[in-house]
C-alpha cells in the first residue's frame, strides 16, 4: 500500500484584488465578498498525489490519499471536491491562531499529524505540498517538515511518476531540471507543475461521496500546546508597495496608428539609447 | 546600528556564485561586523565549462583580488595569495569534495554544518535563489537561529528587522529575528554591489571533503536549461502573458524582442502553457528583471509578476483590457490587442534598423 499525503491550503486570489481593494485593506484581510480557493501550489500538489496514485494503480499495486489542511475552517464544496476526485480522507487540524507568518507552526502541526499517524502504523511514503502560497509567500513549510520528520525534500517539483524501485521526480534547480528516483519516504514540495489544476470529478463521483465528512483534528492534539515554540520570527509591519509611475495612455484610431505613436513617444528614444552605449 | 562580531557569506564557487557574492558581501557591510567570513562550496556545474572554470582544476595567472574582479579564476586554489586579497573578507573557508558528482542541494547541508560548527557566526547570507532559499532555510532549522528568505532590506536594532515581499508580491511585511543566529537569504539585486576598496589579508582553510552516498535517490540527472541567454542584464525585455493567446504569438514576441536587440520572457500562464521554458518565467518565483525598457503584452499586472519588472527604467504595457491592473503600475499604456500592436512594431523596428544599416555601410 503506498500512502500519499497531500497537504493544502485555501487561500483568497489576490490577482482578482484592485487597487483600491488594496488600500482599504484592513487586518491583512481580503474583502469578505472574496472567496477562498485552494492555494495555486497546492492544487498543483493536490493533482500530482493523485497522479502518482494512478500510477500506483496502473502498476497493479494500492494507494490511499490523504488530504490534510491545518487552518481556522475549511470549505465544505472544497472538501467534497477532494473526495469526488479520489482522497480517502480528508482532515482538518483546527487552528484559530494568525498561521499567515508561521510556516514553523504549520510544519509542527503536519509533523504531529504524521506521528500520530505512525504510531497507528500508518506511514506515508510521500508528503507533497505547495512550495509557496500567499498570504505569507514564507515558501519554508516543506523544508521545515522534512528537517522535523528527518526526512529528505525536494523542491520546486514540476513532475512525479511511479517507478520501478520508487518514485521518479522532476524539480527545477537553478541549473536547468533535475531528475532522480526518490526511493525513501519524502516530502516534495510542488512548484509550477507540468499539470497544474486539479481534475473535475464527474456528477456520479460527486454522488458517491455525499455522505462523507471531513475529519476534524484539534489542533492541540498535533502539537500540546506545552509544546509550543515561541516564534523565532514575528512579523511587525505589512504596508502597500509604493506605487512610483504615472500611466500615460497611447491614444490612436487603429492597432497601426497606436503601435506607430508608442514608438515614436516611448521605444525610438530607449532603444537609441540602448544602441549607442552597445 | 550596532555591530556583530562574525557573518559569513555563503556562495557557490562558480561563476553565477562569484557574482552573486559580491551582492552578499555588499549586505554583509549593514552588519558592521568585526570579522567577516566567505564560506565557498564547491560545486561541478554541468552548465559551465569546467575545464575553464572550475577554480579548482585550473591553473591560471595571478591577480590582485577586489569586488570588482571577483572571478573563479581569482579565487582559485592555486592563486590565492592572502596579499593580493581586497575583498572585505576575514578568512576564506573553501569545501572541495574529493570526487565531485552531481548531487541535490541537501547534500550539501553536512558540508554546511561543518563549516558554521568551525567559527560560529552570528549571521549567515545566502543569495536568494533556488538553492539559496533551501540551505537558508535547512540551516536555521539545523542550527535553532532564525531565518528570513528574500530579504529586501534590513535594520538592526537588539533585533535584527528584515523587510520582505508578502501577499502575493502585492504587500511588504517586516519581520523581527529573535533568536541568533541569524540565517538569511537576500533577495536578488536587493543590495547593489559596491566597490569595496578596503583590503585585508583573509586566513584560507580549505577543506577537501567527500561526498557521501545519499541513500535516498539514485538516477539522478540534469538537463541543463539557462533562462534566455543574458535576461536578467538585457536592455530590453519583452514579456509574453496570457493574453498573448497562442504559441505562434509568442513567436511573433521573440522576433520582436531580436529585432529591438533583446530577450522574451514570460507570465506563468506563458510558461505553463508551455509558450516558453520554466526558465523564461519573469517574476517573484521567475527572473527579476532591470532593463531599460520592459514590454508587457497580455499582461494584466499581478503582484507576483510585478516583483519581477519594477526594477524597469520604462515599463510599456499593451492590454485589450482599459482597466487592467498593469495600467496602474507602468509608465506608458496601449489599450489594444497586443499580438496586432507586436506585428506593427516588429514591422517598423525592422525598416528602422534596415535603414540604419543602410546607413552605416554607406
Ligand atoms: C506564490 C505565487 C508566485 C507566483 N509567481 C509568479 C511569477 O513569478 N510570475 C508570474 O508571471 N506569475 C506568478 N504567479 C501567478 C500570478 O499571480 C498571476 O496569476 C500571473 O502573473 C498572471 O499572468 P498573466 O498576466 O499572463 O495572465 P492573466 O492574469 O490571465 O492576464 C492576461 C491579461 O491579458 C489581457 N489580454 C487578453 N487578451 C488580450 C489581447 N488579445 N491583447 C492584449 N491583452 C489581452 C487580459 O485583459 C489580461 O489582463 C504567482 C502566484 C503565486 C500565488
Amino acid at each position: 500500500m503506498v500512502r500519499l499525503l497531500a497537504c493544502f491550503k485555501t487561500t483568497w486570489n489576490l490577482d482578482e484584488m484592485t487597487t483600491d481593494e488594496w488600500n482599504r485593506m484592513e487586518d491583512g484581510r481580503p474583502p469578505s465578498f472574496m472567496k477562498k480557493t485552494l492555494g495555486m501550489y497546492d492544487e498543483s500538489a493536490l493533482e500530482l498525489a493523485l497522479r502518482i496514485s494512478d500510477d500506483v494503480k496502473a502498476l497493479g499495486g494500492e494507494s490511499e490519499l490523504t488530504a490534510l489542511t491545518v487552518d481556522e475552517d475549511i470549505e465544505d464544496h472544497i472538501a467534497k471536491n477532494l473526495f469526488a476526485i479520489g482522497y480517502a480522507r480528508v482532515v482538518h487540524a483546527a487552528c484559530r491562531e494568525d498561521l499567515r507568518f508561521r510556516p514553523d507552526l504549520v510544519a509542527d502541526m503536519i509533523c504531529g499529524f504524521v506521528k500520530n499517524a505512525e504510531r497507528l502504523e500508518n506511514f506515508f511514503d510521500l508528503i507533497l505540498t505547495g512550495q509557496q502560497a500567499n498570504l505569507g509567500d514564507n515558501g519554508q513549510t516543506h523544508l521545515l517538515m522534512a528537517e522535523k520528520l528527518g526526512l529528505p525534500c525536494v523542491l520546486n517539483v514540476i513532475d512525479a511518476s511511479r517507478v520501478e524501485g520508487g518514485v521518479r521526480v522532476a524539480s527545477l534547480v537553478d541549473d536547468g531540471l533535475l531528475e532522480q528516483t526518490i526511493t525513501t519516504s519524502a516530502v516534495l514540495g510542488v512548484g509550477n507543475a507540468a499539470h497544474p489544476y486539479l481534475r473535475v470529478p464527474t456528477l456520479r463521483e460527486r454522488m458517491n461521496v455525499s455522505k462523507k465528512s471531513v475529519l476534524l483534528v484539534p489542533g492541540e492534539s498535533l502539537v500540546p500546546p506545552d509544546e509550543r515554540r515561541p516564534p523565532k520570527v514575528i512579523q511587525t509591519g505589512l504596508s502597500l508597495k509604493k506605487i512610483q509611475r504615472e500611466c500615460r495612455f497611447i491614444q490612436g484610431e487603429s492597432a497601426e496608428e497606436k503601435a506607430r505613436s508608442l514608438y515614436d513617444s516611448c521605444l525610438e528614444e530607449v532603444l537609441r539609447s540602448c544602441a549607442l552605449k552597445s | 546600528m550596532n555591530g556583530i562580531t562574525k557573518i559569513a557569506v555563503a556562495a557557490f564557487a562558480s561563476r553565477k556564485g562569484y557574482a552573486q557574492a559580491r551582492e552578499l558581501l555588499t549586505c554583509a557591510a549593514h552588519f558592521a561586523s568585526l570579522e567577516t567570513e566567505l564560506w565557498l562550496l564547491g560545486r561541478e556545474s554541468p552548465n559551465e565549462n569546467l575545464a575553464a572554470e572550475n577554480p579548482f582544476h585550473e591553473s591560471l595567472s595571478h591577480e590582485s583580488l577586489s569586488v570588482e574582479n571577483l572571478s573563479p579564476e581569482n579565487l582559485s586554489v592555486e592563486n590565492f595569495s592572502p596579499e593580493n586579497f581586497s575583498l572585505p573578507v576575514d578568512v576564506v573557508c573553501q569545501v572541495v569534495f574529493e570526487e565531485p558528482r552531481l548531487c541535490s542541494t541537501e547534500e550539501w547541508m553536512p558540508a554546511l554544518m561543518r563549516l558554521y560548527e568551525r567559527s560560529r557566526p552570528q549571521a549567515i547570507l545566502f543569495y536568494a535563489d533556488l538553492a539559496g532559499n533551501e540551505l537558508a532555510v535547512r540551516l536555521a532549522a539545523r542550527i535553532e537561529g532564525s531565518c528570513a528568505t528574500e530579504a529586501l532590506s534590513l535594520s538592526m536594532t537588539d533585533v535584527l528587522t528584515v523587510g520582505r515581499a508578502a501577499y502575493g508580491s502585492n504587500l511588504t511585511a517586516q519581520f523581527d529575528l529573535q533568536a541568533q543566529p541569524w540565517v538569511l537569504s537576500v533577495a536578488q539585486g536587493a543590495f547593489e554591489p559596491i566597490n569595496i576598496k578596503e583590503k585585508r589579508t583573509p586566513e584560507r582553510i580549505v577543506s577537501v571533503e567527500r561526498l557521501l552516498d545519499a541513500p535516498w535517490h539514485t538516477e539522478l540527472r540534469l538537463r541543463p536549461e539557462k533562462a534566455e541567454e543574458g535576461i536578467e542584464t538585457a536592455e530590453v525585455v519583452v514579456v509574453g502573458g496570457r493574453g498573448v493567446g497562442h504559441r505562434q504569438h509568442i513567436e511573433q514576441l521573440r522576433r520582436l524582442a531580436e529585432s529591438m536587440g533583446g530577450k522574451l520572457g514570460g507570465t506563468r500562464p506563458a510558461v505553463l502553457d508551455g509558450w516558453l521554458r520554466h526558465k523564461d518565467l519573469i517574476g517573484a518565483s521567475g527572473n527579476v528583471v532591470r532593463p531599460k525598457l520592459c514590454l508587457a503584452m497580455g499582461v494584466s499586472g499581478s503582484g507576483p509578476f510585478m516583483a519581477g519588472v519594477e526594477k524597469s527604467d520604462v515599463l510599456a504595457a499593451v492590454n485589450n483590457d482599459p482597466d487592467a491592473l498593469i495600467f496602474k503600475y507602468c509608465d506608458v499604456g496601449v489599450v489594444e490587442d497586443c499580438n496586432a500592436v507586436a506585428q506593427e512594431l516588429e514591422r517598423i523596428i525592422s525598416k528602422s534598423n534596415n535603414s540604419n544599416k543602410r546607413t552605416a555601410n554607406s
